[in-house]
């Protein structure tokens, strides 16, 4: 494909897969694993992240190809399509969750009582209409997307300083247990990895300075929004009742009330967060798509849009019965999938390249990549 | 059989679809016949066969009344053809071989003149307002240039209405246009390539730019899709509009009319082209993006700072104008909390006794509000406005009155129609006029968050858009900093040393002394 993505749109969307699902599963986590110091871990993630983020900058200084026509240069055609299956099932997995999470935050907050299917089809619908339009559309529409939740953000975060602020709350510091600090400072960073979408963006960048540009912007825009979040909650609720929220930053918003007239903002909060959860889902989704595209060699994955909206509306609904089973999801087994398939299988991939002797990049004439706009 | 036995019955005149096709043949009088056979059933042709000369040379005189100077014709055509002729003959003695030059370098004074060969040509020529001389023996024809009609003078605008800046308008006529143009720059590289459109009208089209600024790949891209319509008729820009556009389907329009020679000019030196349709007196501006629609003529000819705070007011009214109404219902029907509880309750109080749901109330005022500008529109400009006024006063007190609609929701419809009419341009308006039912049947089922649905859904087509390339939510998406804060904010000349910039531009230097070459 011509054409290029500029280093601002790089950002944006690195900006929209991690910072929307991450104000939903982040904080709660955080809190119930380090209590007062929950803002510690999510700071310390700075600097995973930054290694997560360099990694995946070094897989594509290395590769000829980008995602997922590299998982077949770096680990041969057999191995590298079965992962290309394996990706579009994770991805429409990730999709699915960050639907039904969004879905469950919607139901509890805004309109309690729609059926979950209501809400599920309108995303699916939004995020379908995306990828139909195909991925140069959406990434201009994650520029629109990013600058608006992270100006409405900031607006939100900013006014909660109007509350009564307790530092007392991030007292003790000293209590910090180191197992917790490295577990919640884990599952922080596996967010980080939602930017794994670098992989497919990275060789359509328009310059190689502009991408690492945009990737540190990308990971501080994170690390201080919600860490700014997360040490809000705590100084306004403290971490015990903070943690007891089913989603911590949103009880910021419930509470802010300017001159008596400004007060529970919270439906605009939430309808500014469905745009970040429309650009999540469809970056997820489109992931999908196009590892399914390169392992069955097809022309456009534009048609596989429709068949998987049913799957990802089935797995979306079937996953967890209540609000509850969404929570231990994204407590255990979500960190660990995210760990496995946007983490491990890339430090596999790096470690592969690392242990190629340099002139031995293979010629990969072979590996036809498909269109991906 | 039927063919044949038509063929050898005497009389059957000949096909004029047929003929027009054909040669001048140079003999007068099976020319005279076959035009009159091509422009049968036409009142208004003249064809006056006279001669000059002497010996007499027998010549044919067309043209369509009312197109035509006739005092032109008279003094400038006939008058020397009748008198000098004779002089020439008798100083240069015989001129049958080059009758046609000497009348055309010698005789007649006018400066317009050209030759053509065939009929087609001389049918296109007199529907143009041209004058056509035929000479006996001659298979040539002249043309001479004496167009005229009566057309409307160069007014006010009646869509663009400005308080200072030009107050000019283009008008039907073609030329009046161009030369409006040309007027205001007086470049040699402002450049007008004339098309002929349309099988059966027959249009002058123009196409408007300037060497050296205008992209050229933009301008080749311009040519090859005007080449490429084929339709029998061109009335007016928007006929092309439908070809030309990038993409068809859509309530989003990728180019842009305007009726004001000054805004022209001042798209065609920011690098765009213009295109010109005789008999419409609008031009169409391409390419242009979405945020320009908000851009007024007058916002240039305002000191900066007023002309930036009433753009970002007229962005703000945008916002309002689409969204206000749909805010509203999501509001009063699924988010009440926001508001302050006394405010609920006024607005709960006027609603009471009102028979109808709250979308049900706002979809009924938003049409009525919509049938009202439009017959206010298109009743004559005497009754239109009282129309009007009459309308919302008395409909929306009555309406009031009979307990049908609730005072806040009248509010809420005026405020909304008045913040609409801050739209610059009427395409514009029509992109809030509709989408603001798509966000008030969203607002309806799911409050804010269909709100949100269809804004994105809103944001994802217009993001799939592109004029001539430009995308169309551009300088937003793809961002370009200096580019927006231009758009947002009307930034002072002495700082606008460059023009937007256009993939393929060539001298982007607006300004800087001694860069400029345009």
């Amino acid at each position: 494909m011509g054409q290029r993505f500029t280093a601002f749109q790089i950002w944006a969307t690195l900006v929209v897969m991690t910072v929307p699902i991450a104000f939903l599963e982040v904080p709660k986590r955080q809190l119930k694993t380090l209590g007062n110091n929950a803002w510690i871990a999510v700071a310390l993630s700075l600097l995973f992240g930054f290694l997560i983020y360099s990694m995946y900058l070094f897989i594509i200084r290395r590769s000829q190809t980008p995602f997922p026509a590299m998982l077949e240069e770096h680990f041969g055609p057999m191995v590298g399509r079965c992962l290309q299956v394996f990706y579009f099932l994770s991805e429409l997995l990730i999709a699915a969750f960050g639907i039904r999470l969004f879905v469950e935050f919607a139901e509890t907050n805004v309109l309690p009582g729609t059926p979950i299917s209501v809400h599920i089809t309108i995303l699916l619908l939004v995020c379908f209409s995306a990828l139909k339009a195909g991925l140069t559309t959406f990434i201009k529409t994650f520029e629109i997307v990013a600058v608006l939740g992270a100006l409405v953000t900031v607006l939100i975060l900013t006014m909660a300083f109007s509350q009564p602020l307790d530092l007392e709350n991030l007292l003790p510091i000293s209590n910090l247990n180191l197992k917790n600090l490295a577990i919640a400072t884990a599952s922080t960073s596996i967010i980080i990895s939602r930017g794994f979408i670098i992989l497919v963006l990275g060789r359509l960048a328009e310059d190689w300075a502009g991408l690492r540009r945009a990737v540190a912007a990308a990971l501080f825009t994170y690390v201080l929004l919600i860490t700014w979040a997360v040490l809000l909650v705590t100084v306004i609720f403290g971490s015990t009742f903070a943690e007891m929220r089913s989603f911590p930053p949103f009880a910021i918003v419930q509470v802010i009330n300017i001159g008596g007239f400004i007060q529970n903002i919270d439906s605009i909060f939430i309808g500014v967060w469905i745009m970040g959860m429309f650009a999540t889902t469809t970056g997820s989704w489109f992931i999908g798509l196009i590892s399914l595209q390169q392992a069955l060699r097809l022309e456009n994955y534009r048609f596989l849009a429709a068949p998987t909206a049913l799957i990802i509306g089935g797995v979306s609904i079937a996953m967890a019965e209540n609000i509850l089973e969404v929570h231990i999801l994204s407590e255990i087994l979500i960190p660990l999938f995210y760990a496995v398939v946007l983490f491990l299988i890339p430090f596999v991939m790096f470690i592969r390249i690392l242990l190629k002797p340099g002139d031995s990049i293979q010629p990969t004439q072979s590996i036809p990549v498909q269109n991906m706009d | 059989m039927r063919y044949l036995s038509n063929r050898d019955k005497p009389g059957v005149s000949p096909d004029p679809h047929e003929l027009i096709k054909q040669e001048i043949t140079g003999n007068i009088n099976t020319d005279q016949a076959n035009l009159e056979v091509i422009l049968q059933n036409c009142s208004d042709l003249v064809m006056k066969r006279f001669q000059f000369s002497n010996p007499p040379i027998n010549a044919l005189l067309l043209y369509f009344d009312g197109l035509v100077d006739r005092q032109e014709v008279e003094l400038n055509l006939l008058k020397p053809l009748m008198l000098e002729m004779d002089m020439l003959r008798s100083q240069a003695g015989d001129l049958n071989d080059d009758v046609l030059d000497r009348v055309r370098y010698q005789i007649v004074t006018l400066a317009e003149l050209k030759t053509i060969t065939d009929y087609n040509g001389i049918c296109h020529h007199i529907s143009s307002g041209d004058v056509v001389f035929l000479i006996d023996g001659i298979k040539e024809a002249l043309v001479a240039g004496v167009r005229t009609w009566q057309g409307r003078g160069v007014e006010r605008p009646e869509n663009e209405v400005v308080v200072y800046g030009p107050k000019e308008s283009l008008t039907e006529t073609l030329r009046f246009n161009t030369a409006m143009i040309r007027r205001r720059i007086k470049s040699a590289n402002l450049k007008m390539e004339s098309y002929v459109m349309g099988r059966v009208t027959k249009t002058d089209v123009v196409l408007c730019y300037i060497s050296g600024i205008a992209p050229p790949n933009l301008i080749s891209e311009i040519r090859s899709r005007l080449a490429s319509i084929d339709t029998d008729a061109v009335l007016d820009p928007q006929y092309l509009q439908e070809f030309i556009a990038d993409t068809k389907n859509t309530i989003f329009h990728q180019v842009e009319h305007t009726e004001k020679p000054d805004r022209v000019c001042g798209h065609l030196l920011e690098g765009r082209a213009a295109i010109l349709v005789d008999g419409s007196p609008t031009a169409m501006i391409l390419p242009v993006t979405f945020p320009q629609f908000w851009i007024a003529a007058e916002d240039y000819y305002t000191p900066f700072i007023p002309a930036s705070l009433y753009r970002i007011g007229r962005f703000t009214a945008f916002l309002l104008a689409l969204l206000l109404p749909s805010l509203y219902v999501a509001i009063t029907s699924y988010h009440q909390e926001m508001i302050p509880t006394a405010l609920y309750l006024t607005i709960a109080a006027a609603r009471q006794g009102v028979p109808f749901p709250i979308f049900v109330e706002a979809f009924l005022m938003e049409a009525t509000f919509e049938l009202l500008r439009e017959a206010g529109l298109r009743l004559p400009r005497a009754v239109g406005p009282a129309v009007s006024i009459v309308g919302a006063l008395i409909i929306g007190d009555a309406a009031v009155r009979a307990g049908l609609v609730s005072t806040p929701m009248v509010v809420i419809v005026a405020f909304t129609g008045i913040a609409s009419f801050l739209a610059p341009n009427y395409n514009a308006a029509l992109i809030i006029r509709i989408g603001r039912f798509g966000f008030l049947a969203a607002a309806a089922a799911l409050g804010f968050l269909g709100i949100m649905v269809v804004l994105i859904l809103m944001l994802v087509r217009m993001a799939s858009l592109s004029s001539f390339g430009i995308p169309y939510l551009s300088p937003l998406a793809p961002l370009n900093l200096a580019q927006l804060t231009d758009i947002l904010l009307r930034r002072p000349w002495y700082l606008a040393n460059k023009r937007p910039y256009m993939e393929g531009m060539e001298n982007q230097i607006r300004q800087k002394s001694g860069e400029g070459t345009a």
